[in-house]
């Protein structure tokens, strides 16, 4: 989750009348996440959830702190959205590429101080790598007014094109940026299939930004910079509007007088930005009430509202239109505004309900029947382990003596973090072993079992079984010894009988193992695990084994049905 | 007698650690003797309750010197034997002094020396004797004074009658030079006297140090003692197969075996302990009336992501996150039969996200990182109006693990389905499975998935670590989910990892433990705990 730092010195200044542990605990009650307070460097870290990017700034938690404390109510305002003639051309060449471009202007009589520039640019990070995701739909721009000119012209070029970029000494081609540059070769895939790739020029041809890359030298932002051009450049529309609007809301409680200015865009026409409209949604009072299990007045639901920073309008007939401002971009249904409510309201207000209807709660019958299995395993001294489902190579190669996964029935996880999980196990025996060779001093005999998903592929699918392997480990242990605990448990368990007609495999000491039947299907094998699979996993002690199909054994069986009498 | 070597004698570890046991010996009731026990009880009950010194104990039981110290020990807490320590005192002359011949003391030297007519002091202490030792003359003067053997006027010594008489010192060393050796305890007044006297001067004795442990039955036990060290034909240590057929029983008396001592554990069989507790916890919300449900581990992209709301450029389905599957050959996953969810999924997709929803991102596997693609299946197969499932299932994150992190854990999750289901329901829900578990305090707090809404995360007070804990997160489904599923009422849904609290329960710091297989753990793990 994204990170935020809050001042509580500028919760003190801004909430003088509370105490300072009373703001900070209402903070989770908006959906933050205190994850650390340090006192001595006047910071509180901050989590907020990704759909609240509007978060990503001190001040959109302060907007919101006003709310629940009743500070201030209902929709925040920007001051002025002042007209302007400043306009931005857009090249249809772009149409592939980056088409959508939204701007506007930040006026102020006193330079951007420090602490407002680092919030700037960390709120731009936050919204970039969020809604922007990674650039890749929408990026920012953050200029300085003053040194550009309008009308400014967004453009598709050739990579060849110079400019000397943000903190550049001289001047690169755009195809050494990308090359070169490190913000180059981290955003550089967005454009890799683009011959022409964009740039935002001023009237005087200086490049001022190359989207989604980075800025150029000329407009850079420092701390004599009072006057602001931010520019969203996307390839969808309504992530530029969002983001747009979430840094008007900055700019405004920043102080800045806000500017708007025109877009001509071949794709869809004259628009003006930043388009800070507040959305609607139409729903009844009733429905709140419903779903939030409360019978608050059509007042009371208001005011729930005011405090969650919206309006709402009682339009008579039940009906109620919430009115949302444009930077709460995470609100478009009935039951978001239902949870806005119940934030306004206080989530620590809501007592329990419990509800009245009766169900009959019950296992299901695998559950049952897997629990039996456990009952006559540990009646017959079996202790019982849970293994991964995922496992790796090496073990499978250990094990199964296979020097090439020539199984292609094997599925294998694409890109692990971890070596020691690669693939889906076909059986639990490698673990079972891996087991025992984890616990050569614990005291033997030692009998193990486990119950677990197998996996297999066919016909492009990926079948899941339910598999249980039984082991045992001692230095006299054979297969006389593993039948009879097969046996038993087969007769005990399912009062069924099978029969194993000889079969070799590489992991099994030859003639000592033969497969499972039951009834005409093969369900699994048994024998005395190879010497050389013993040597592999440094094992000094025999080991004997049966794995069989229990899902297969279940249907078989015809056990899949509760049957009480 | 029988012998008693024919008893397992490498028992004596098991008794040793265990004499604290036996320290409240007044309630004591003795039953049975280690053979060892019995070996010393049997050389001491020869002689009755008299004293029987540690040597002849062991050479009359042939044990080794720690085992009777140490059988003798394991008695005394039984209060059968008592210990008496002997100290005595060997005396034996210097052996500077037993070279010497004739035996001279100082002070007979100065009596000859004056009787050879040299009776100023100064040639005393420069003749050939004293050879100029003044220390040893003015020595020599005490002692002679002392027996009434000289007078000294200015500076010349006269002998008197008694210098002929031998003093009680000269008598003593006379007769350890015979005897070589004397007891202190064994010497009577006069040569007590003496050998103070001598003791305190330098070279002239050795006193050696002497402790002799002794032992005996105690007086009281003699009857115990007795009945303990029967032994005869008669008597036999176990009961066996034979002597119940053949009736023997009838006149054999059996010996009393010790019935305390601690024996080795078992080898058992049990179920795992992470399972059993699952097994309660399912027990818990079966009888909240939960029924179960199961499903698949591997899933669609369909069914893990897009039928949850989950938009295909989500950070959530980076291959960082998810593991995404393949095989050596094409792997896809069926999408549902119902292609009317299919398509109403991907309009919710295009208009709510405005981007082009694509149907091949939704057919690659993936292990499933939540248990929520089965509870829509469940919910899109059955379209209850109500209804009330759990789960709980292996979930799957692509990360590195560590102390807190797996990358294969449990989820637990349920859901309730009705026409009039709420928010405050939800939290009742979670509520009364939390006290079940015996967690009371609890607070919500609001947040965020991208599939519920509202959303709530539960905290609870976790008194062993004296802090709030986060635990399970819940929420009403959002329409854009149950919709396409052609569900109508409202889905409260509530869950989270399972192994959270199973490391509270089982008081674990590492969640790695509870799959390491570890044997030892899993047999420490009581069954009732």
């Amino acid at each position: 989750m994204p990170v935020v730092n809050l001042r509580p010195s500028l919760l003190s200044r801004i909430f003088p009348e509370r105490a300072l542990d009373e703001i900070i605990e209402k903070l989770p009650y908006l959906g933050l996440d205190i994850e650390g307070f340090d006192k001595t460097n006047d910071k509180i870290k901050i989590e907020f959830n990704p759909n609240r990017p509007d978060f990503s700034s001190e001040n959109g938690i302060v907007r919101a702190l006003k709310g629940i404390l009743n500070g201030e109510l209902g929709c925040p305002t920007i001051q002025d959205l002042h007209p302007s003639s400043s306009l931005i051309r857009v090249d249809g060449q772009l149409k592939d590429v980056r088409p959508i471009i939204y701007g506007l202007i930040a006026k102020r009589d006193f330079p951007i101080n420090d602490e407002e520039l680092t919030q700037l640019i960390s709120m731009q990070e936050d919204l970039q790598n969020g809604l922007g995701r990674k650039r890749k739909k929408s990026s920012i721009g953050l200029h300085n007014y003053d040194a550009l000119t309008f009308p400014l012209s967004y453009k598709g070029v050739s990579r060849q094109i110079k400019f000397m970029p943000l903190d550049g000494k001289k001047e690169y081609s755009l195809d050494n940026i990308l090359t070169d540059f490190d913000v180059g070769k981290k955003y550089g895939h967005i454009l890799e299939k683009f011959d022409i790739v964009p740039i935002l020029l001023d009237s005087k041809d200086n490049v001022i930004s190359f989207p989604p890359i980075i800025n150029g030298n000329t407009t850079k932002v420092d701390l004599l910079t009072s006057n602001l051009f931010i520019e969203v450049t996307s390839v969808n529309s309504k992530s530029a509007k969002d983001i747009l609007s979430i840094l008007s809301f900055e700019l405004s409680d920043m102080g800045f007088d806000l500017y708007s200015l025109m877009v001509d865009s071949p794709f869809y026409g004259e628009i003006v930005t930043p388009i800070l409209e507040p959305h609607r949604i139409h729903l009844d009072f009733d429905y709140v009430n419903k779903i939030l299990g409360l019978k608050l007045t059509h007042d009371e639901i208001l005011v729930c509202l005011q405090r969650s920073r919206c309006e709402g309008l009682d339009k008579g007939k039940g009906q109620l239109e919430c009115i949302i401002p444009s930077y709460r971009i995470d609100l478009f249904d009935k039951v978001d505004v239902s949870e806005e409510v119940a934030i306004g309201y206080g989530i620590f207000n809501l007592g329990p309900l419990y509800p009245a209807t009766y169900f009959p709660g019950r296992k299901n019958s695998q559950s049952i029947i897997f629990d039996k299995v456990r009952d006559i395993l540990i009646g017959l001294g079996f202790m019982e382990i849970i293994n991964p489902n995922v496992i790796s190579k090496n073990l499978v190669k250990d094990v199964f003596l296979e020097d090439d996964h020539s199984d292609k029935n094997l599925v294998s996880l694409g890109d692990s973090k971890n070596t020691e999980f690669e693939l889906l196990r076909n059986s639990l025996i490698p673990s079972l072993i891996y087991t025992f060779s984890n616990n050569i001093h614990e005291k033997y005999p030692q009998k193990l079992f486990e119950i677990g998903k197998t996996f297999s592929t066919t016909n492009n699918e990926i079948r899941e079984n339910w598999s249980l392997c039984v082991s045992i480990a001692h230095n006299t242990t054979d297969y006389t010894e593993i039948k009879s605990n097969l046996e038993s448990f087969m007769r005990y368990c399912f009062n069924a009988f099978v029969t194993t007609p000889r079969y070799d495999t590489a992991y099994f000491l030859p003639g000592h193992s033969a497969r499972i039947f039951l009834k005409d299907d093969v369900i699994g094998e048994i024998g005395e695990i190879h010497p050389q699979v013993l040597d592999n996993l440094n094992l000094r002690t025999l080991i004997t084994i049966f794995e069989f199909n229990l899902s297969g054994v279940v249907e078989i069986l015809k056990l899949d049905q509760i049957r009480i009498v | 007698m029988r012998k008693f070597s024919t008893y397992i004698m490498d028992k004596d570890e098991v008794a040793s650690s265990d004499i604290s046991k036996f320290e409240d010996n007044s309630k004591l009731s003795i039953s049975s003797l280690h053979p060892i026990e019995k070996k010393i009880l049997s050389v001491l009950r020869l002689v009755e309750a008299d004293w029987v010194t540690e040597s002849d104990l062991i050479k009359s039981s042939e044990l080794t010197v720690d085992q009777v110290r140490r059988g003798v020990e394991w008695l005394r807490y039984k209060d059968l034997v008592q210990i008496s320590e002997d100290t005595n005192i060997k005396i034996y002359l210097h052996p500077d002094m037993s070279d010497k011949e004739p035996l001279v003391l100082p002070e007979r030297k100065l009596v000859n020396i004056v009787d050879k007519g040299v009776t100023k002091l100064s040639e005393i202490i420069n003749s050939e004797e004293f050879n100029g030792n003044d220390k040893e003359v003015f020595g020599a003067i005490r002692f002679c004074k002392k027996n009434n053997w000289i007078s000294i006027i200015d500076d010349k010594v006269t002998l008197l009658p008694d210098s002929h008489k031998s003093s009680s010192e000269e008598n003593f060393m006379a007769k350890l030079k015979n005897t070589t050796t004397a007891l202190e305890s064994l010497i009577d007044k006069e040569d007590k006297k003496a050998y103070e006297s001598l003791k305190k001067r330098h070279n002239l004795l050795v006193a050696e140090k002497l402790v002799h442990k002794k032992y005996r039955i105690t007086q009281t036990s003699v009857h115990l003692v007795d009945s303990l060290l029967i032994t005869s034909d008669k008597v036999v240590r176990k009961m066996t197969q034979d002597v119940l057929v053949s009736g023997k029983w009838r006149d054999l008396i059996f010996e009393q075996i010790d019935v305390e001592a601690p024996l080795p554990l078992l080898n058992y069989g049990k179920k795992n302990p992470l399972v059993d507790f699952i097994d309660e916890v399912k027990e818990i919300l079966v009888g909240m009336g939960f029924s179960e449900i199961e499903g698949n581990l591997t899933q669609s992209c369909f069914w893990n992501f897009d039928a949850l709301f989950i938009p295909q450029d989500h950070p959530a389905r980076d291959m960082q996150d998810t593991f995404y599957l393949k095989s050596q050959t094409d792997l896809y996953s069926p999408l549902p039969k119902n292609t009317s969810l299919v398509q109403h999924v991907s309009k919710i997709h295009r208009e709510n996200w405005q981007y082009d929803w694509n149907i091949e991102d939704s057919k690659p596997y993936v292990l499933r990182t939540h248990t929520t693609p089965v509870t829509l299946q469940y919910l899109s197969e059955g379209t209850p109006e109500r209804d009330k499932v759990f789960l709980i299932g292996r979930v799957f994150r692509n990360e590195k693990v560590t102390f807190k992190h797996l990358v294969e854990f449990h989820q637990v999750e349920g859901i309730y389905v009705n026409e009039d289901a709420n928010l405050r329901q939800l939290i009742g829900i979670q509520s009364e499975f939390y006290s079940k578990l015996g967690i009371k305090k609890i607070k919500f707090w609001p947040t965020f998935f991208p599939y519920t809404e509202p959303s709530l995360q539960s905290m609870v007070y976790n008194e062993k670590f004296d802090k709030w804990i986060e635990l399970f997160g819940m929420g009403i489904f959002r329409p854009e989910v149950t919709k396409p599923l052609g569900i109508k009422n409202p889905v409260l849904a509530w869950g989270g990892g399972f192994e959270r609290l199973a490391m509270l329960r089982f008081n674990l710091d590492d969640i790695r433990e509870l799959y390491s297989n570890n044997l030892a753990w899993l047999k420490s793990v009581p069954k009732c705990l």
